[in-house]
């Protein structure tokens, strides 16, 4: 038996011993390198003895994958709209708490009649790889969105018979009758890209990809790596965007963003859980500021299945949750009752309705006269970790509804099943989540008309008559009140289960001062807010 | 193949890659026009026979998410994968055996406790609290070492620990009993008899005996090795193999998950194939048994 482990002549123990050795070494020798290039957390001291505490690169962390930063064969996740409001501009922006439209590419507009919208555009704008920003670019925008039907565009774009160029520096968008939600949603949509992207071809274009930005590309961008972005000189609202580097990176792991945030190589990070909310508000140099009224959730009722078809069951329902305490203890403070159908801020928030109050009696009541004096039972459906303790919160609202004699069996499923059912009405009461938006018509097309079971009840039609009228409404106050006449009927006759709006939750190193603004673009509208020197 | 058709009738089944690849409110039309544009509305068996077709000629789709050839999806990550794979199995072979040699032959001894102890903790060990663990004391609290992202050898440091930590305690467990085993064995006395010094009694006759099982174990724990990769790339941000699969799943990119599962499962074969290459290489006497009973 002469196998080459005994050729050797390496004892036991010395072979022992000397493996052991070695991997400490390595693993020592390793270490000691890596020290000195690691950022080293600020202290209290340190910071304020530094002159300039300014980064000159921000690290944003995402919670969802980059898959591609070509705005015409891309066009879902968080992600791609904060690259992309960087990189790219869109021809109106809407801003601010009440999502005031603002002059971006267009510089001004003007309905020329009640189907045709004139924009008049920026003169003097070039993209980054030089070329100037004229009328054809945004017609070649356009029609890749009409040509890549895989965009999921059609929303947007179904309503608009054609787009005109006047002249160079002239559009017109002709729709079919009046369109009040067409500049709220290509300011969602409309990354306007050079019409030479054409000639780049769409690999090229993906890896490196030119618009009239803030910022530009630093370096191509290859899948599984971040986004580096550097700002851009030439910049038509003028130079001095900061800080001067900008980085967008994907880390999946909550607790893995929170630990680089305390590390100091991340500066801000999306979707804080929870429980590391106080952890990072004690940190030094970290802390958690929150958007509030970010996002609705939205418990539906079937409106088409028994019981869910009798106003006085719904009411009974809502009448039965108590609202303040999920908030306050389960939220911690990160939400807000749901009262009216709308977020804050949004068009149409503000109706004067009468708010659900908890109320067991009067629920036990309205199920007597609803003829269920014993109470029911029925399914929910909802999901585990896509919104802030979803599934605690589904937890608490039933036993709340136990008291009341309404039994919720919870059912716990993913996504994607969710999604599934929504659409094809497969549900007695199911939760969805809709993010803040310029414009309430997508969120209503979503609550009434895409889920099967509520597009064929017979309870909805009158919302959905009022949609069609608001859409055609395009004088923004006059519309603003057709939504709040429709918040009061919903939120009246109880056509969702109200339960609460939530904050979004980002953590920030302290360095950045960075406050959110309630449009996904992330640190744009930051810096617009913060740099009076950068023409809007 | 199997594997593919089961893998392929459970994704169908459940979800809509649409929810995923277009914005959650994207029209009806818009919906069957991406179905149409991946061939998703064709019936199941024509899809599947599609899917082999092409495979059979390398062809594996493009990926719903990423707009690209499936393969050249997976094999951006599959680098970043070996690495941590081997990282990990290496510090597992060079601590856990050792260990498992001397505690073995210290029985008993203090050192043969800490062994013990340490590899029961070791295995049952929950992977992705001791990741987090790792990356609060080591990189947060100490400052040693970055806490996620691929690149630098330091980056490696801290995910090859946490993925090796389950098979290193295994190993060392292993070890020992395989060498006590051995050890009791005629012909160790014999050798000890014939005047051999205690250290070459280890390596030409115990340690050489015991190491049948012991390749056996590093055969069959690759399949859980990649069940953990997935808990070391998430917490870690490692891009490798474990987390395409699991976000594939999740926004249903089919291309992607059959590609991955096929890597997988030839990746296991593979394994087990170097497996019974070694068997033969370390005894003679399989090489010869399993030639003779299969002719």
């Amino acid at each position: 038996m002469a196998g080459p482990a005994a050729s050797r002549r390496l004892s036991g123990r010395a072979f022992v011993r000397v493996s052991l050795v070695t991997v400490v070494a390595a693993l020592l020798t390793v270490c000691a390198h890596v020290v000195p290039p690691r950022t080293a957390p600020v202290k209290p001291g340190e910071a304020a003895a530094q002159a300039k505490p300014q980064l000159d690169e921000w690290v944003i962390a995402f919670s969802e994958d980059i898959s591609g930063l070509d705005p015409l064969t891309t066009t879902t996740g968080a992600i791609y709209y904060n690259v992309f409001y960087h990189v790219f501009d869109t021809l109106v922006g809407y801003e601010g708490r009440n999502f005031t439209p603002t002059p971006r590419l267009a510089e001004s507009w003007k309905y020329v009649n009640e189907n045709t919208l004139e924009m008049k555009l920026r003169k003097g704008v070039k993209f980054h790889n030089g070329d100037d920003f004229t009328a054809d670019d945004v017609l070649y925008t356009y029609q890749g969105h009409k040509d890549n039907a895989k965009l999921g565009s059609g929303y947007v774009f179904d309503p608009v018979e054609k787009l005109e160029k006047v002249d160079a520096h002239t559009i017109r968008w002709i729709t079919k009758g009046a369109v009040a939600s067409l500049m709220p949603n290509i300011a969602q949509v409309l990354f306007i890209v050079p019409k030479s992207r054409a000639r780049m071809g769409e690999e090229a274009f993906g890896k490196r990809p030119v618009g009239t930005g803030m910022y530009r590309l630093a370096a191509d961008w290859r899948r599984d790596q971040p986004v580096r972005l550097t700002a851009n000189e030439t910049y038509w609202g003028g130079p001095g965007a900061s800080p001067p580097r900008l980085q967008f990176k994907f880390i999946r792991e909550p607790s893995t963003r929170v630990a680089e945030l305390q590390n100091g190589t991340v500066h801000v990070a999306e979707n804080i859980p929870l429980p590391q909310v106080e952890l990072l508000k004690r940190g030094a140099n970290t802390d958690v500021v929150a958007m509030k009224g970010a996002r609705i959730i939205m418990h539906s009722f079937n409106l088409g299945k028994d019981p869910f078809t009798n106003v006085k069951v719904r009411q009974a329902i809502n009448h039965a949750i108590g609202r303040d305490v999920i908030v306050k203890s389960l939220l911690q403070g990160y939400g807000q009752p749901h009262v009216g159908l709308f977020a804050p801020g949004w068009m149409g928030d503000g109706a004067k309705v009468e708010p659900y109050t908890l109320n067991v009696e009067k629920a036990r009541r309205l199920l007597g006269e609803a003829g269920l004096p014993n109470g029911f039972e029925f399914e929910w459906q909802v999901t585990e970790g896509v919104f802030l303790k979803d599934r605690e919160i589904a937890e608490a609202v039933a036993a709340q509804l136990k008291q009341a004699g309404i039994t919720a069996r919870l059912k716990i499923t993913e996504r994607a099943t969710i999604f599934s059912n929504f659409f094809a009405g497969n549900y007695a009461v199911i939760s969805t989540q809709w993010p803040t938006t310029a414009d309430p018509d997508r969120y209503l097309q979503w609550l009434f008309i895409r889920t099967k079971a509520v597009n064929d009840a017979k309870e909805a039609e009158p919302v959905r008559q009022m949609m069609g009228e608001a859409r055609r409404i395009l004088d923004p106050a006059k519309r603003a009140q057709k939504y709040q006449e429709m918040s009061k009927l919903v939120y009246d006759s109880g056509m969702l289960m109200f339960v609460h709006v939530q904050d979004e939750l980002y953590g920030i190193d302290k360095r950045t001062g960075w406050t959110p603004y309630p449009v996904r673009a992330l640190a744009t509208m930051h810096w617009y807010a913060t740099h009076p020197t950068i023409k809007r | 193949m199997g594997v593919t058709l089961v893998v392929f009738l459970l994704l169908h089944a459940s979800g809509d890659p649409t929810h995923f690849m277009l914005p959650q409110d994207a029209t009806e039309s818009d919906r069957q026009a991406f179905r149409h544009a991946h061939g998703l509305d064709q019936p199941l068996w024509i899809q599947y026979g599609w899917f082999l077709w092409n495979a059979a000629r390398g062809d594996l789709g493009r990926s719903f998410a990423y707009r690209a050839p499936a393969l050249e999806v997976l094999m951006g990550r599959v680098p970043a994968t070996l690495e941590l794979a081997l990282a990990s199995t290496l510090l597992a072979l060079l601590v856990g055996i050792p260990s498992g040699v001397i505690a073995a032959f210290r029985q008993n001894s203090a050192f043969d406790y800490l062994v013990m102890v340490s590899a029961t903790l070791g295995q049952s060990i929950a992977t992705f609290w001791l990741g987090l663990m790792l990356v609060m004391f080591v990189s947060v609290q100490l400052g040693l070492l970055p806490a996620s992202g691929r690149g630098s050898w330091a980056q490696l440091i801290l995910p090859a620990i946490t993925l090796s930590t389950w098979l290193l305690a295994l190993l060392a467990r292993m070890t020992r009993s395989a060498v006590l085993e051995v050890l009791r064995r005629e012909y160790i006395r014999t050798a000890y008899a014939k005047g051999l010094a205690p250290r070459a009694v280890l390596v030409r006759h115990a340690l050489k005996n015991a190491l049948i099982p012991i390749v056996t174990l590093l055969g069959v724990s690759f399949s859980y090795q990649m069940g953990g990769a997935v808990v070391v790339e998430t917490v870690f941000n490692w891009p490798g193999v474990g987390t395409l699969m699991f976000d594939s799943v999740l926004r249903r990119d089919y291309p992607v998950v059959l590609t991955t599962v096929l890597f997988v499962g030839l990746a296991f074969v593979a394994v087990n194939f170097l497996v019974d290459v070694l068997y033969g290489a370390i005894d003679p006497r399989i090489r010869l048994s399993s030639v003779s009973g299969s002719r």
